[in-house]
């Protein structure tokens, strides 16, 4: 597989082909970002294609330094429009549940393999915990603790400081460590 | 505390296989809609300034060095006192630095908003650029007469620095904002009368006496400090004008 630098450099050259690859390759990760982060579904499928339609937009000015993490940010800034217009409106179908994590893995997405099934059940015990944190700690336990980066990456994503972003850390996962009970996840894994 | 929360890959769902194809779909549609324009990074602007920068900047620019070159070595021979080399090299520092800045101002001008839509260009860098060359022409200069007088002056760096850069700061400041806020005059002229005016000022210190005794010292920092914050204010403010597109370079 190529390189995110040089998928980007055959973009910029004109290879606009190329910008499937992108979109095949960080898919899932960037749905899992906006699922997470918004709780909803349907909402989430949305954000993602958003993120790589305003990436499309934008390429032609983009200067290679970490794709994955530019993509992140596009999709963080769209979820945080997102909760803001649900905020505004009131809609009370757009704030994220429980019971609309409950409902999204009886569908489609339900898995048949006992291992699949614990999988999910995973899943929907930590976004019922990560729903209960602040979008700003949300954001940033996300960004660390499930994809991985460091503190200096997310305060330079988030426009944050780096101590806001390493107390946003700490605090996130210390209620999401007392959210997701101990024994109630074990039994799951 | 936190060792329980789920890390790897326990944290990852099937998605909805139907969903994120059409997704992908849409994805594919508009990546083949997409055309791709070229926008210079900031190394291409500055090498593309350098390559088109008109034969007459070169010139002029030349002819500057030379004359400040010549004047420190005038000035070296005839042995003339630390007060007058840096009176001498203050003024001229000052009518150098408004004959580099000139070039800057050639980007204020009509249409150039438009040129810039139109080409891709980027006015802000475009304008940082030639400040910045501008400003490395002023270092030089500056340079030049301390390396080059320096040997016989009995002030300290410190403040001869102090005594050339003050009237140096408040000159290109003045003729920076009066070349961006008074636009009604031709181009040569206009340039010209405010590059003498501002100039002018230089000489400030020179008619008044006890400009360089050392009580006076305090007022040369002061006067330092506040001119850097207004340049550095005018810069900002003309900079926040090319971005909302007001004022400036725009009809």
């Amino acid at each position: 597989m190529l390189e995110d630098k040089e998928l980007i450099r055959r973009i910029q050259n004109g290879q606009t082909e190329y910008l499937n690859k992108i979109a095949e390759k960080y898919y899932d990760d960037i749905y899992y970002f906006c699922r997470y982060q918004t709780g909803s579904r349907e909402d989430a499928y949305d954000l993602a294609q958003e993120t790589f339609l305003r990436f499309i937009r934008y390429v032609d000015h983009y200067r290679y330094r970490n794709l994955k993490g530019y993509l992140l940010t596009i999709a963080m800034n769209l979820c945080r429009e997102y909760m803001r217009a649900a905020a505004k409106t009131h809609s009370q179908e757009k704030i994220p549940d429980s019971a609309a994590w409950h409902g999204i893995l009886t569908s489609s997405e339900t898995p048949h393999a006992d291992s699949r099934t614990r999988t999910s059940e995973n899943a929907v015990l930590l976004a019922e915990a990560l729903l209960a944190l602040p979008q700003t700690q949300r954001e940033a336990v996300l960004l660390h603790h499930f994809y991985g980066y460091k503190n200096r990456e997310i305060a330079r994503m988030t426009g944050a400081s780096y101590d806001a972003v390493k107390s946003r850390i700490r605090q996130g996962l210390q209620k999401l460590g007392k959210l997701l009970d101990p024994d109630d996840f074990r039994e799951h894994l | 505390m936190t060792s329980h929360i789920p890390k790897d890959d326990e944290w990852r769902f099937p998605l909805d296989e139907r969903r994120k194809v059409q997704s992908l779909a849409v994805i594919r549609r508009e990546a083949l809609k997409k055309r791709i324009r070229h926008y210079p990074a900031f190394p291409e602007h500055i090498w593309n300034q350098l390559r088109f920068r008109p034969l007459d900047q070169w010139l002029t620019q030349g002819g500057v060095l030379i004359a400040a070159m010549l004047l420190a070595l005038w000035l070296r021979r005839e042995n003339t006192g630390s007060l007058n080399s840096v009176t001498a090299c203050s003024v001229f520092l000052v009518f150098a630095g408004n004959i580099c800045l000139n070039h800057a101002a050639r980007l204020f001008s009509w249409h150039m908003a438009e040129l810039e839509q139109t080409l891709y260009l980027n006015l802000k860098q475009l304008i940082c650029i030639r400040m910045l060359e501008a400003g490395i022409a002023d270092l030089i200069i500056l340079a030049l007469f301390l390396g080059i007088t320096g040997h016989n002056n009995t002030m300290g760096i410190g403040v001869t620095l102090l005594y050339m850069l003050v009237p140096f700061l408040w000159s290109d400041t003045l003729y920076l904002h009066m070349l961006v806020h008074i636009r009604s005059t031709s181009y040569g002229f206009r340039s010209f009368a405010l590059g003498l005016l501002c100039g002018i000022l230089a000489l400030f210190p020179v008619l008044w006496a006890p400009a360089y005794e050392p009580e006076n010292l305090i007022i040369w920092q002061i006067l330092a400090f506040a001119g850097l914050s207004v340049l550095i204010a005018e810069i900002y403010s003309i900079l926040t004008k090319i971005e909302r597109g007001d004022h400036i370079c725009l009809n």
